[in-house]
């Protein structure tokens, strides 16, 4: 008989030393956390960025009420995820493996993803560029060419360094960064912008990158990278720290002329603007050189553009401390002031949206602190002035003033602090209140101006209002919303993805031309697909 | 057998069942004891045989008379008849009465392997499957599915120790967890039919195998339990399994296909098959409108596994 005394904690003892056999590690999949997914609304898809399980997703509507899920891995340590102008494309800047100990060790690069309801390429990648460092910022050149990475991540950075990427240098995915280093007269870049083309003196019309630092402005010939960067130091004193730049407008001016394209600089806390002017050069080798004016314009301007008016080209300032704006002619820095009926601080021109041009001068929208906005005639400014503003009043001030795509782009979402929204007709100048029940609200235009979304994150009501109509259809969803991406459909429609956070992440598709609560298809455990 | 002795057989009995249990081989009691019970015919013509080992059955002389009658005064009583008979001279045997005896010990317990057709088993025990899938991991941080085995078997042929049961097995186990903050929870049940082999290789230690097939149903959900919108899956599917193990004796009788209650533990291993099962849930009617269902994959719950438990047969 077998003497089970000494062996009747064998079969325990060989199960609890298969247990650790057992325990393989659970797949990231499932027990990575879900915290912050960041979305992007591209032309015909949502991307996801899941930062716990570090996937980046496209969402697509092949079809009416259908729901399509593309997975890549996301790069390592994203600083970046930014769509381009026209929402074709997705930038996402990554820092990589930090630190980097090994070559298999994903290095910092830039990748460009393709925003289109089906693409062509694998894994919707467009571009690559591999980065020697990690960079931190973008700026995305609003007519598609290039991408400027700036400001660094490392434990030494150089701060005046820019890398330069040419989405158009070539066919290939990997593309070449070409990095440069302005002067430095003690800033660093803060802001980066890319200019339309500028006829200058000699060697023809090009496009320039401005670096705004926290002291001066920076030009990179976008044509020349390899000539020198030009700098406008807006101190006359080299120990002297200038007033900030602010802001940096452009303008090419006369087209037939290729002396006459300027730039101007507002100042932080100063009355004075800073005109210059790309002039013949004085140095043989040069295309231009800088010529520099400064004219006050009485008061701290809130906000500079250039503008057409009846007599020429003007800078517009705004200066909401006198409640004026400011005509400066560039050539001769004589100054006209417009009284303004409010304090406006901020101005977009909007003739571009009107069906007929009017003749003589642009026309701008103002806005500011006060309930009211104001239609500014820049044709009739200089004869009267007085006559060249007409308010409309709001129940609210305006913070924001959102653009409607064609064919309503005479139409102006304009939002402020309150849930409501009113919408702006800039043919008839008048603008229609949308009354909203929701505590606060957020707004998304669809790409094709056909609609506007509004909705609360974390509520079960939202509507899309029909455009030019302004017919508004009250919608239901559960879960409840998190936010709303007009996308369009592979097969030419459109679709509205309704993205719900609570118990995960799901989505609910409508069509966007005849959304009703009541044709709708729900796409429930969106964290937990992998395809 | 005298009250007295029947008690005493019974004490005896007691502390052998009680030993056995122990793993404790038990002394043949040295007092005489009646005839062990005839071995079944189909005793393993190796093993031991009983009878020889048994003592011979203990031989007592009953008294002529009462004892308490060895008076001489009683002795004239007897014999008289009608004629007056010649005074003989009483025969008498002086029979000293019979002292307190030991009761007899029981016989040793014959040692036979081998099962008897028709015996009846129940087995409880516990069966871990490892899954290594990774669609596992929805459920569980562990590759490892805890499942409550149970199982019966009737004994159907027997051919010296060798023997074969028909045997309907069913297990049932289900984990849950968390997935990305998700409740999930999988339930998993199987109802088999088969037949077991089985060797009994030593006295007290049975080894065998067992191939069973049938049905297994699998539940699951993700999602809280019982909120409206947890999604839930049903599906059925077919499902085999082949396990070898062995199984110890710990109470019963040496003499395998004596019909006597029999409790032994098991130790087994073995591999279950079980065709991959889509993982597709739908919504429940309070749920979202219209809700797509949620495909998250393909399951496969065929794995090796490993249980112990006890088995009682009669």
């Amino acid at each position: 008989m077998i003497d089970l005394r000494s062996t009747s904690y064998w079969p325990l003892s060989l199960m609890l030393l298969a247990l650790p056999l057992a325990c393989g590690e659970r797949t990231e999949r499932y027990s990575a956390p879900l915290d912050v997914v960041d979305t992007v609304s591209l032309r015909g898809t949502v991307a996801l960025h899941d930062h716990g399980l570090r996937r980046l997703s496209f969402l697509t509507s092949p079809g009416p009420f259908e729901l399509g899920l593309e997975s890549n891995s996301a790069p390592e340590n994203v600083q970046q995820l930014l769509p381009s102008a026209d929402r074709q494309r997705l930038f996402v800047l990554s820092a990589g493996v930090d630190p980097r100990l090994s070559p298999e060790d994903e290095g910092p690069q830039l990748l460009v993803f393709d925003g289109a309801p089906e693409s062509e390429v694998a894994d919707r990648l467009l571009k690559r560029f591999v980065l020697d460092d990690p960079m931190k910022n973008l700026a995305i050149d609003p007519r598609g060419r290039w991408v400027a990475a700036f400001g660094g991540y490392s434990s030494l950075v150089n701060p005046n360094e820019l890398v330069l990427l040419d989405l158009e240098e070539s066919n290939e995915v990997d593309g070449t960064p070409v990095a440069t280093t302005i002067r430095s007269f003690g800033g660093a870049p803060i802001e980066l912008a890319f200019t339309d083309e500028l006829d200058v003196p000699r060697g023809g019309a090009r496009r320039f990158l401005i670096v705004r630092t926290d002291r001066d402005v920076t030009l990179l010939d976008l044509e020349h990278l390899d000539r020198p960067e030009v700098t406008l130091v807006l101190s006359e004193k080299p120990d002297e720290v200038p007033p900030p730049p602010l802001q940096v407008v452009y303008d090419d001016g006369d087209p037939e002329d290729s002396g006459d394209a300027m730039l101007a600089v507002r100042l932080g806390a100063s009355s004075d603007v800073v005109l210059a002017t790309f002039g013949e050069p004085d140095t043989e080798g040069k295309d231009y050189s800088m010529k520099v004016n400064i004219v006050d314009v009485g008061g701290v301007p809130s906000f500079i553009d250039f503008v057409r008016t009846d007599g020429g080209r003007r800078l517009a300032a705004l200066v909401p401390t006198l409640s004026d704006a400011v005509l400066v002619d560039p050539g001769s820095t004589v100054t006209e002031v417009v009284d303004l009926p409010a304090p406006f601080s901020a101005m977009r021109r909007i003739t571009a949206a009107l069906s007929e041009v009017p003749e003589g001068g642009d026309v701008a929208l103002l806005w500011g602190s006060g309930s009211s906005i104001a239609f500014w005639s820049l044709g009739s400014t200089s004869s009267t002035p007085y006559r060249s503003v007409s308010t409309a009043q709001l129940s609210f001030a305006v913070t924001e003033v959102q653009d409607v795509p064609s064919p309503n782009q005479h139409l102006k979402v304009l939002r402020g602090a309150s849930p409501d929204v009113f919408v702006l007709d800039l043919e008839s100048r008048q603008s229609f209140p949308l009354e909203s029940q929701l505590s606060s609200g957020a707004t998304t235009v669809s790409p094709d101006g056909q609609r506007l979304w509004v909705y609360q994150d974390g509520s079960s009501r939202f509507s899309a209002v029909e455009l030019p109509e302004l017919h508004p259809r009250s919608l239901f969803v559960s879960p409840n919303v998190s936010s709303v991406h007009d996308i369009e459909r592979a097969d030419g429609g459109r679709s509205a993805v309704v993205l719900h956070r609570s118990n995960g992440l799901s989505a609910t598709v409508f069509d966007a031309s005849e959304p009703s609560s009541s044709e709708t298809a729900f796409f429930p455990g969106l964290h937990l697909r992998s395809e | 057998m005298t009250a007295k002795d029947q008690k005493t057989f019974r004490s005896t009995l007691a502390v052998f069942f009680l030993a056995s249990a122990a793993g404790a081989e038990v002394p043949a009691a040295p007092t005489a004891a009646p005839a062990p019970e005839p071995v079944a015919a189909a005793a393993e013509p190796s093993a031991p045989a009983p009878a020889a080992d048994a003592p011979p059955p203990a031989e007592t002389e009953a008294p002529a008379a009462a004892p308490e009658a060895a008076s001489p005064e009683a002795a004239p009583a007897q014999g008289s008849g009608p004629e007056p008979a010649e005074p003989t001279k009483a025969r008498v045997h002086v029979v000293a009465a019979p002292a307190a005896k030991a009761p007899p010990p029981p016989p040793p317990e014959p040692v036979v392997l081998g099962d008897a057709a028709g015996r009846f088993e129940l087995g409880l025990g516990l069966d871990l499957s490892f899954l290594g899938d990774e669609e596992y991991d929805l459920f569980s941080t562990s590759d490892v599915l805890p499942q409550a085995a149970l199982r019966a078997g009737l004994t159907v042929w027997r051919a010296g120790r060798w023997s074969v049961l028909a045997m309907a097995a069913g297990q049932y186990g289900g984990t849950g967890s968390s997935a990305r903050g998700t409740p999930t929870h999988i339930d998993l049940g199987r109802v088999l039919l088969g037949a077991e082999v089985r060797g009994h290789v030593l006295s007290g230690l049975v080894g065998y195998g067992r191939l069973l097939a049938g049905a297994a149903l699998v539940a699951s959900r993700v999602g809280q339990a019982g909120a409206a919108d947890t999604l839930a899956l049903s599906t059925g599917a077919f499902s085999a399994g082949g396990t070898l193990g062995a199984a110890a004796r710990l109470y019963g009788s040496k003499n395998g296909p004596s019909r006597s209650f029999r409790l032994e533990a098991y130790l087994e291993g073995g591999y279950d098959f079980v065709p991959e099962i889509g993982l597709v849930y739908a919504a429940g009617p309070d749920g979202p409108s219209r809700p797509e269902p949620l495909d998250l994959g393909v399951l496969s719950a065929s794995g090796g596994r490993f249980g112990l438990g006890l088995q009682g047969s009669y």
